[in-house]
């Protein structure tokens, strides 16, 4: 089965970006432990600016994805 | 004889898209609005788009249903991606306008205010993010539209991928007592299930970019009303995924007659990954990279990637938000 392989490494793929997305809101339950009991506008842009920094840790995470994926399946 | 109700609901869906369906291919087929089949020997002719009979069969089910402020906004939202989707179905647009148009569709949300900037996250419980969440419906809605739009590529892929990622959301809206959203979700899946019985391969109908893109606005709304922003993004992990790698590795949004094709057709019928730096990755490459494969399989290893997605996301719901 031709199939099988890219199956496999797709699977692997998406369990590993599920875990590190978990764990990428482990650090965020973290840091927002560490900002308890802070009030104000700067800590409302803080946690947004957190938000954001998230996303832009996602968008790296699914770059080595995607670059894990082709070298696994030799595209180039 | 709240189950039978959703039966009742879900049957009612499904047989309205399926009559839908099968009326648009007779007037498609009269009209001569028809595509070839790329992946097929004989390029067989296929009528498009039969995004209209997915759109009025679940939007008419919906409004019979519920007739809320939340419903409306959905319904305004989808209408918006709907109509964007059509008028490039016949127009044709380029790279950047399709993107734009479909953020529109955070509008409705947004004057509204049928969003809740407070959406639930594992191990962190509600992070409000008053400021960002608007500015992440935009990017929502045009993200997941033209996001459904790249997986539809290969029969009935994107209508049995999305039924597939939307069983985690009804789960989640069930296990939180989302009754609404939760029949909503339904009227979808059976909606997309009537719509696959036509799409499926052999394909007999295309949804064409009205379809795809009223698809991916119809599931980004149900996230956005049942806060389960979350759950739906590790659902439809391979969505985002294929997305994401299409973009960055093609740099940015381009026509399609300006990007190399990513994967072959032989004379046998299968199909079979290009190698190449500056080729698209896309689902369909890295699943015919290990040798010619045919359309079926290419559907199936997908479907299988939405499945593992659908646990992972049911296995969040249970652990974080039960």
């Amino acid at each position: 089965m031709k199939i099988a392989k890219p199956v496999m490494v797709m699977m692997a793929i998406v369990i590993i970006s599920w875990a590190l997305l978990l764990a990428s809101f482990y650090a965020m339950a973290l840091t927002f432990k560490l900002m308890a009991g802070m009030h104000g506008l700067t800590i409302q842009i803080i946690r947004d600016l957190l938000g954001f920094l998230i996303f832009i840790i996602w968008a790296i995470v699914f770059y080595i994805m995607r670059q894990a994926a082709a070298k696994a399946l030799s595209l180039y | 004889m709240y189950a039978i109700y959703i039966v009742y609901v879900f049957i009612a869906s499904f047989l309205m898209v399926l009559l839908l369906s099968i009326i648009s291919e007779k007037i498609l087929l009269r009209k001569r609005m028809m595509v070839p089949d790329a992946h097929k020997i004989d390029k067989r002719m296929v009528p498009r788009p039969g995004g209209p009979a997915l759109y009025f069969g679940i939007i008419i089910v919906m409004l019979i249903i519920i007739r809320n402020i939340a419903a409306i906004a959905l319904v305004i939202a989808v209408t918006i991606a709907f109509v964007a989707g059509f008028l490039d179905d016949i127009y044709k647009f380029g790279g950047i306008e399709k993107p734009i148009l479909t953020a529109a569709s955070a509008a409705p949300f947004l004057i509204f205010s049928t969003y809740n900037p407070n959406p639930y996250v594992p191990f962190v419980g509600t992070v409000t993010i008053k400021i960002l969440y608007p500015l992440l419906l935009i990017a929502g809605f045009s993200i997941y539209s033209n996001a459904t739009n790249m997986l539809d590529v290969f029969n009935g892929l994107l209508t049995g991928s999305m039924i597939i990622a939307t069983i985690p959301l009804s789960f989640y809206f069930y296990i939180r007592g989302e009754y609404q959203i939760f029949l909503l979700s339904i009227i979808f899946i059976a909606g997309l299930a009537g719509f696959l019985v036509r799409h499926a391969y052999p394909s007999k109908l295309f949804p064409g970019d009205s379809g795809t893109l009223f698809i991916g606005a119809f599931y980004f709304s149900l996230m956005v009303l049942g806060r389960a922003e979350i759950v739906g993004i590790i659902a439809t992990l391979p969505l985002i995924f294929n997305g994401f790698f299409i973009l960055t590795s093609i740099r940015g949004f381009k026509e399609h007659s300006n990007v190399p094709r990513p994967v072959t057709f032989n004379d046998d019928g299968k199909i079979q990954a290009v190698k190449g730096k500056h080729v698209p990755i896309t689902l369909a490459r890295l699943f015919s990279s290990n040798g010619a494969v045919t359309e079926k399989e290419i559907v199936y290893g997908v479907w299988i990637m939405f499945v593992v997605s659908a646990i992972l996301s049911m296995f969040t719901t249970l652990v974080f938000f039960k």
